[in-house]
């Protein structure tokens, strides 16, 4: 059943989309930016000190945060059963959660031991997590017309480009979600399912009040997700190759 | 002669890859020790349970236990023998097309296949860090259960000894093949990623 997410009658969004990671930063800007163009978008949050979220589905009553620890299946089971009971299916996957950094040495070789535990959490949540929420969510992804499967990847996912050393972590979680989402496409683009692998930029961190840590050479998130979300509802004439596109629409090698 | 440590003597492939390393009098040792010259990990291990498809309920516990099993242990393995690792200094390992981003056709399987990609990137990563100490890496393709395991001992033989191109006097381009770490099947065929 499709209805207002107010509850009073009136227009009804034309598309439903979940985004995971949607506290702050690039995921928090995506679901503005599918909220602005009218879509019904549930916003997945995990951080407990940041309001962020809230005040964005103030401004957007189309945003509807709903708690979700991608790691954990129950959660994952739970929002698939709002979404279910609110829009009866969905249109995009936009699954943006990840784990960045953090203690936990990650260097073959160097001076602390590696933490296998923050590795194997790490896997869980960056890549794992992204092919369980489509697995769990198929059925409300096959009643969606656009069927369409946006991941945040990285640039460090890429084993060509790699010229990195030291701490492994992130960047093996990014490889391996790439993998996971050739055999995603490998399974599902038959069955007319589409696909954005999507390398935002290494961006300025949002912090609790708004505000942005600014890096250097950073990407705004703001406008890398009006990126992001520009090509993930463009069509595209390669849908049949599977690519890993920056922020400017660049293609980066595996 | 030195040592060379092999991870498993379990499959038919190590079985013989070890008995051509004897042949050539290297002693072979099942743990990490110090004075180790070849570090060869043969783990491809699948996990009850990691065998679904998307929408057939993939089981997160079972993916974790194919990364335990297929990257954690392995590492911390080869953490063990690193310090100790004499003369060539070569890590190598096993892989194969079901890892490969470019050309897998794979639909299920997911912990063991990502966790295997996992372990390319890792190995790229720890190269670039770890050649300028001395150290070199091989990652080989077997082709277990097309090639028999006589014939991919022998092709793996010649890719771990062997060493890579480097240029012999500087001609303003330093290459250096050793540092372009790829999989190479036992037919000598190289992956893409």
């Amino acid at each position: 059943m499709v209805v207002n997410p107010e509850g009073k009658g009136g227009s009804v969004p034309a598309r439903t989309a979940l985004v995971t990671g949607a506290d702050r930063g690039f995921g928090l800007f995506a679901a503005r930016e599918l909220a602005q163009r009218g879509w019904l978008v549930f916003a997945g949050r995990v951080l407990e000190n940041y309001d962020l979220l809230d005040r964005l589905a103030a401004e957007y009553p189309l945003v509807r945060p709903l708690r979700l620890d991608v790691s954990k299946t129950d959660d994952i089971m739970r929002a698939g059963e709002e979404i279910a009971h609110v829009s009866g299916r969905l249109d995009v996957l936009f699954s943006n959660a990840a784990l960045m950094g953090g203690p936990g040495a990650s260097t073959l070789g160097g001076e602390e031991p590696i933490d296998f535990g923050a590795l194997e959490r790490d896997f869980r949540v960056n890549s794992m997590a992204g092919i369980l929420l489509v697995d769990r969510l198929l059925p409300l992804l096959e009643k969606g017309e656009m069927k369409r499967l946006h991941f945040t990847s990285s640039e460090i996912s890429s084993l060509r480009l790699m010229t990195r050393t030291g701490s492994m972590r992130y960047a093996m979680t990014k490889t391996a979600l790439n993998l996971g989402v050739r055999m995603l496409f490998n399974d599902l683009r038959p069955r007319g399912y589409t696909f954005r692998l999507y390398q935002p930029g290494g961006m300025n961190q949002v912090l609790p009040d708004g505000s942005y840590m600014r890096k250097t050479k950073a990407v705004d998130p703001a406008e890398s997700a009006a990126c992001a979300v520009a090509q993930l509802l463009a069509d595209r004439v390669d849908e049949d190759r599977l690519a890993l596109i920056d922020y400017h629409g660049r293609e980066l090698s595996f | 002669m030195g040592k060379v440590y092999i991870s498993s003597l379990e499959t038919p492939f190590a079985e013989k890859l070890a008995a051509l390393f004897e042949k050539d009098g290297y002693k072979i040792c099942t743990v990490p020790e110090p004075g180790i010259e070849y570090f060869i990990d043969v783990t491809d291990e699948e996990v009850p349970g990691d065998d679904r498809k998307a929408g057939e309920g993939i089981d997160a516990d079972a993916a974790a236990e194919a990364y335990r099993k297929n990257v954690c242990e392995p590492l911390a393995r080869l953490s063990e023998a690193l310090p100790g690792m004499v003369g060539r200094k070569r890590i190598c390992f096993l892989n194969s097309v079901k890892s490969s981003i470019n050309l897998s056709t794979e639909t299920s399987g997911y912990g063991h296949n990502m966790s295997r990609a996992a372990l390319n990137l890792i190995l790229v990563l720890s190269k670039n860090g770890l050649a300028e100490k001395g150290y070199t890496f091989r990652l080989f393709d077997p082709l277990a259960g097309t090639v028999p395991p006589g014939l991919a001992a022998h092709s793996a033989m010649g890719y771990f000894t062997r060493d890579r191109f480097a240029d012999d006097e500087w001609d303003g381009l330093g290459r250096n093949d050793e540092l372009n770490l790829v999989v190479r099947d036992a037919l000598g065929r190289e992956l893409p990623w």
